[in-house]
């Protein structure tokens, strides 16, 4: 039995992992149309509004963008599956390597912030469910409401204020040194991570104590506690069990956001990540690089839904058995 | 009905507040020409950098310029552009939920489906990469965060739909003939109000916040345009040695963000 | 009285609810005892605070409820004062809980046989494999298939009536000498409700416990209990021997509980249902509590609050008058009992190789299959069947809620094989539906009278002259006021809103009313009066019913001709008494032996059954 499950299982997740490859090949295909499409002539974007316009046809077809929109497509798609994500417009410079580098480093920052913000959130979500309406509630909560609606830059702006310019605790910047061991390097990130983490903070915890509320309130619940068990047991046994599961979607789509604060937060403390070159590539326009970093993100952010949905899946009998055809 | 709703929405201290903060802004939004002592853009070469005083109650930025004038003034492209998106965003939204929520089956799969990639994104990415190519106007900028707001929208609305559309009085309707449009705004729209206004709400504070943010990098309004945003951008390079002229532009933002989350979770739980 | 004299003892019991500030007490004063062994039954209206007091025993209230006076005496201690530790070990051990709806009382992600289990390590520090041991038996005595592999199962894979029994399990596991029981199989299918009442029937022979059976099925209770307690907003107002308390009621309120009843085996030519009246005021403060709707009362019941009187034979009443209800007896039956039906050859409704399939998630439910049958104008055609048997996608797609996948309707002899918006307005007008969920079915955000001429607007557009009038007529057929068409459905209760929804459906004089479990959700006491509403409509409007309904008394009564349906298909079709009488089919039989299991018993204790048919309906009250 548990064999055909776990076949089940795989079966789901290969039928998921081919739906999700056709969404991104849909994905691509928007985004090269999407930049491609749009207004703003690329000749122009490179050389300036006072080009010739033979200069301009050169640098045209230096660049290919005289042939057919499928023909270039299929190109870029073929060398960005073979590793070649051709050229910087601005840098001139390969982009892999650049992006590759760029992309570590906020993977790096990303990392620090979810180990941050998951245990955070999730207690502070657990604490408030159980101290429903009292105190520590009502300041979670306050809390809550607060970080969720302020932009990144504003409380980034705030924060460097106070710990760096009015009490010199942490840098201003984020460049971490070369030669930094690993205190020095979460000393720079500091103020980035809790710049980025409030409104992460708020969403998460309020979405497990939502459902720490539903399940506390739910008739197994009562069962567990009219059996006899100890308040503990039915808590961390009974509830925690059932409550936790609406957070792993949670987390998975706070990382969608979390690309989002990186744009600001890289930008605002000078961190040169992934988001930081976004942000450039779209301010100068450096169109192969704006695809490259797109197409990036839409992998990472589907594949990390993906896998947060396979786990939910495998964590919940009941879907589990929906999602395999009720093969258990 | 309003009387209740207004009088539950006063019945704390702090959500008082915060509803006199939003229609503070909402008045000086409108009639700042009024209020401001100084042209938010009339520059004083001569009176640059200058800490607050009894002139300049906000001191002046790095041309010069009147902070608390350009304060008074900012709030007005914000709020357009916020209203403006939150309108048009929860509009489409409503409706795309109102007809996915209804229909189901493969309307339904389809239009969540695509909203479902749309959300997968950060809304900040897209919303550059658009405002980078389109070029950044108010009308993209609005255009854009409505895009961006909807999907959620669509979600909300569409599970609120799923709770009323089995219920009996939908299928009295159908057994009398109504249209499907009757249905979704005569039968079923008037009961989720509640929710529209609640999501309402938050997604203003929600497209505040994407303003604010694309315009702080360099997406939104453009200067010489008096903008919170903007002026935290422009104010940043100088904040060590004027940091009034980052620090009053953020406490603004904050203020009207806050303020309008919290009458928006007030809502949500009455 | 000494504290040994049985195993649970309440005594002056109030619990009250705090809302906004202001506490209400759910139950008042309520005191009776349970000896080791005996079993108890506690019916009343729904909000009677049955559940209240069953959970308050168990001392676990919602955070805004508490036991505001009272002691709960368990095997000589009083419950009221102890603290967590000290109940957590009475709790599933000593008392047990069973209540309705197994599948949320179930933990979805936990395996069942564990669930079991861990009461074992709670309470006797059982180790791993012992406490499974033990599951695993406890498992196979409630009868579940395979105990060694259902252990390993998790719970949305056992069926419903399963699921119950693991629960009873679980609740048995330490042979607890109490066990509550809240409505155990409300919402179960009647031939489901027959195993697991047979179940507790063996169990108990076994187990030895008390029992508190919480229920507001009379039948059912008169079946399981030996004593019973009457609640009435949240007052004890009889309590007696089963037996000797529905033979002689000497509370008005429990006469009229019994008498509201749908007699099992009767039918409508035999005798007219006596509906206890709604009460339309709350009663005075100091004043007796059912005083409003009590069809004894005397001056003097609008002054005092009545004690609970000894009334002989055991009973005890709350009633200054206990003696006089004793002797009335039962209700005077009024005899103008409706007229059969007259044979009529016209057809206005032929169903033919009606086929419905569900498809989900590349998975099929075959909803309806091959269902053929004709209806007969001014007849009322009864549907029965377990859920899940196809009624209600039988009537949706007569209806043109649902579109069949084969198959043809035709309402007086035009094809109406489609959806209702693509019907005609004329066939739209001649068929009408009334539905299930009183609350449901008027749109919360319009006012009565809006709904009604919306109604009448689309149906009978030519009608617009007299519309006013025709709209005061189905009021007064209704016995609803003009003042209500300016309020809007929330400010109305149950019984009114069903009488909105009838009246919507008799706007435009239809032809064929579908009746979807048109009074299931009511208490009983509404349900007599909307029952009789419904066959003075019929016969005033010459109307035909398809009626569905999973309780047989109800159609039994109401019905010319019965269907039975079983996994979508109709197995038997004919007269109603042919049907109940002599079953032709080995499925009907199993329904109806399911049913007479408890209403048999009632119908020999109960005053009001007349009619000596055997057959009958599970007495929902
Ligand atoms: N948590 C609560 N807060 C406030 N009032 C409550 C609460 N729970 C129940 N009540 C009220 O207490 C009264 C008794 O309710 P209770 O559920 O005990 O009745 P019941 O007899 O079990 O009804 P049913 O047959 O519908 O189950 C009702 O008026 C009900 O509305
Ligand atoms: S005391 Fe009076 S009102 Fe109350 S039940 Fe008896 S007769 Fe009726
Ligand atoms: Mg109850």
């Amino acid at each position: 039995m548990a064999r055909s499950a776990d076949s089940g299982l795989l079966r789901y997740f290969l039928r998921r992992l081919a739906v999700m490859l056709g969404l991104l090949v849909l994905v691509s295909v928007l985004i090269f149309a999407m930049v491609e499409i749009l207004p703003g002539d690329v000749g122009n974007l490179i050389l300036g509004q006072y080009a010739t316009a033979e200069n301009v046809d050169l640098v045209r077809q230096q660049l290919g963008l005289d042939r057919p929109l499928a023909v270039r497509y299929l190109d870029w798609m073929g060398g960005f599956l073979t590793g070649d994500w051709g050229d910087s417009w601005r840098l001139g410079t390969p982009l892999a390597p650049l992006i590759g580098r760029r992309l570590y480093n906020s993977v790096v920052l990303a990392g620090v912030a979810f180990a941050f913000v998951i245990p955070v959130s999730i207690t502070a979500g657990i604490v408030s469910a159980l101290r429903r309406d009292r105190l520590t509630d009502r300041v979670i909560n306050g809390i809550s409401v607060v970080s969720i609606t302020i932009p990144e830059f504003v409380s980034s702006m705030f924060l460097i204020l106070f710990f760096s310019l009015l009490l010199p605790w942490f840098p201003s910047s984020a460049m971490v040194p070369e030669d930094a061991g690993p205190l020095t390097t979460l000393r720079y990130l500091a103020l980035p991570v809790i710049a980025i983490s409030p409104v992460l903070i708020g969403y998460i915890a309020r979405t497990v104590r939502a459902s720490m509320i539903t399940e506390l309130g739910a008739d197994y619940t009562r069962t567990a506690y009219l059996k006899g068990l100890d308040p503990r047991t039915v808590i961390t046994k009974h509830v925690l069990r059932n409550a936790l599961l609406p957070a792993i979607t949670v987390i998975a789509n706070q990382i969608a956001w979390l690309v989002g604060g990186l744009v600001v937060i890289e930008a605002v403390f000078n961190y040169p990540g992934i988001g930081q070159l976004l942000l450039q590539a779209a301010l100068v326009q450096d169109v192969p690089m704006l695809e490259a970093i797109v197409l990036i993100l839409a992998a990472i952010l589907m594949l990390s839904n993906l896998a947060a949905d396979l786990l939910y899946t495998m964590l919940n009998p009941r879907v589990r058995a929906q999602a395999t055809g009720g093969a258990t | 009905m309003i009387g209740t709703r207004l009088r539950t929405l006063l019945a704390s201290p702090g959500v008082t507040l915060a509803v006199a903060v939003v229609l503070g802004w909402l008045a000086i939004a409108v009639i700042w020409p009024l209020l401001v002592p100084y042209g938010p853009t009339a520059q004083q070469l001569g009176g640059r950098y200058a800490p607050p005083s009894a002139e300049h109650w906000l001191g002046t930025d790095n041309l010069g310029r009147d902070v608390l004038s350009r304060i008074l003034a900012g709030s007005r492209s914000v709020l357009i552009v916020g209203l403006a998106s939150t309108t048009l965003g929860v509009a489409v939204g409503t409706t795309l939920g109102l007809v996915a929520g209804f229909y189901r089956g493969r309307v339904d799969e389809l239009l969540m489906r695509s909203l479902d990639l749309l959300m997968a994104f950060p809304i900040i990415v897209i919303a550059s990469v658009i405002l980078a190519m389109l070029g950044p106007s108010r009308l993209n900028l609005v255009l854009v965060i409505a895009l961006m707001l909807a999907p959620y929208n669509a979600r909300v609305v569409r599970s609120a739909v799923l709770s009323w559309r089995d219920r009996d009085f939908v299928a009295a309707a159908r057994l009398r003939g109504e249209s499907g449009a009757y249905i979704l705004f005569r039968e079923l729209l008037p009961n989720i109000m509640g929710t529209v206004n609640v999501e309402f709400t938050m997604r203003l504070a929600l497209s505040i916040f994407a303003v604010a943010t694309l315009s702080f990098l360099g997406f939104g309004i453009q200067p010489p345009t008096p903008d919170w945003g903007l002026m935290v951008s422009e104010g940043r390079p100088f904040y060590q040695i004027a940091p009034w002229v980052v620090v009053a532009p953020a406490a603004a933002i904050a203020s009207l963000v806050v303020a309008i989350n919290v009458v928006a979770q007030r809502l949500r739980a009455s | 009285m000494s504290a040994s004299a049985g195993v649970l003892r309440v005594e002056g019991l109030t619990v009250e609810y705090r809302v906004g500030g202001t506490a209400f007490p759910a139950v008042r004063d309520v005191s009776f005892s349970i000896g080791s062994g005996e079993s108890m039954g506690l019916v009343g209206e729904s909000g009677s605070g049955k559940t209240t007091l069953g959970m308050a025993i168990l001392r676990y209230l919602p955070e805004n409820g508490s036991i505001a006076q009272g002691s709960i005496f368990f095997d000589g201690t009083d419950l009221v004062p102890l603290g967590r530790r000290e109940l957590s070990r009475i709790r599933g051990n000593r008392i047990a809980m069973v209540y309705q709806n197994p599948a949320s009382a179930l933990n979805p992600s936990l395996r069942a046989g564990e669930q079991i289990a861990e009461v074992y390590r709670a309470h006797l520090g059982l180790g791993r494999d012992a406490a499974r041991e033990r599951a695993e038996t406890m498992l196979d005595l409630v009868q579940i298939p395979d105990p060694h592999g259902a252990y390993d199962r998790y719970p949305h894979q056992f069926s419903g009536g399963q699921k119950q029994r693991i629960v009873i399990g679980m609740a048995l596991a330490m042979d607890p000498s109490l066990l509550i029981l809240d409505e155990p199989t409300t919402g179960l299918d009647v031939t489901v409700e027959a195993e697991i009442v047979e179940l507790f029937t063996d169990l108990r022979a076994r187990f030895d416990t008390a029992i508190l059976f919480i229920s507001h099925d009379i039948g059912l209770v008169a079946t399981v209990c030996e004593r019973v307690g009457v609640l009435y907003r949240g007052e004890m107002v009889e309590t007696g021997a089963t037996a000797a308390t529905f033979q002689r009621p000497t509370n008005p309120y429990t006469r009229g509980l019994l008498s509201c009843r749908v007699p099992p085996g009767a039918s409508k030519e035999s005798r007219r249902l006596e509906p206890l009246p709604a009460g339309s005021r709350d009663p005075e403060p100091g004043a007796c509590s059912f005083e409003p709707r009590c069809a004894f009362r005397e001056p003097r019941c609008r002054q005092e609050h009545p004690a609970l009187y000894d009334a002989g034979g055991g009973q005890r009443s709350r009633c200054f008058f206990h003696e006089t209800v004793a002797e009335a007896g039962p209700p005077a039956v009024t005899d103008v009992a409706t007229q059969p039906a007259a044979p009529s050859d016209g057809t206005l409704l032929e169903v033919r190789g009606l086929r419905k399939v569900f498809r989900s998630g590349g998975r099929e439910v075959v909803a309806v299959e091959g269902a053929d049958f004709t209806l007969a104008a001014g007849r009322i055609l009864g549907v029965v069947g377990e859920s899940g048997s196809g009624k209600t996608t039988l009537a949706r797609v007569i209806a043109g809620l649902e579109v069949p996948d084969e198959g043809r309707v035709v309402l007086a002899g035009v094809d109406v094989t489609k959806p209702a918006h693509k019907r005609t307005v004329e066939a739209r007008r001649a068929l009408q539906m009334v539905f299930q969920h009183p609350d449901g079915t008027l749109n919360p955000s319009m006012r009565i009278g809006q709904i009604l001429r919306r109604q009448m607007h689309m149906l009978s557009p030519d009608g617009g002259a007299d519309a006013e009038q025709t709209l005061a007529d189905i009021l007064k057929a209704v016995q609803l006021d003009p003042e209500h068409l300016d309020v809007r459905p929330r400010q109305l209760s149950g019984g009114q809103q069903q009488r909105v929804a009838i009246a919507r459906a008799f706007s435009t004089s239809p032809d064929l009313v579908v009746l979807d479990e048109p009074t299931s959700a009511l208490d009983v006491s509404v349900q007599a009066a909307i029952l009789n509403l419904l066959i003075d409509l019929q016969r005033r409007e010459d109307a035909s019913y398809l009626l569905i309904s999973h309780d047989l008394a109800v159609v039994r009564y109401l019905a010319d001709d019965i269907l039975v349906m079983h996994q979508g298909r109709i197995v038997e079709h004919g007269p109603a008494a042919d049907v109940f009488d002599s079953p032709q089919e080995e499925y009907t039989r199993k329904l109806l032996s399911a049913v007479t299991v408890h209403a048999g018993k009632l119908a020999s204790a109960g005053p009001p059954a007349r009619a000596q048919d055997t057959a009958g309906g599970p007495v929902r009250t």
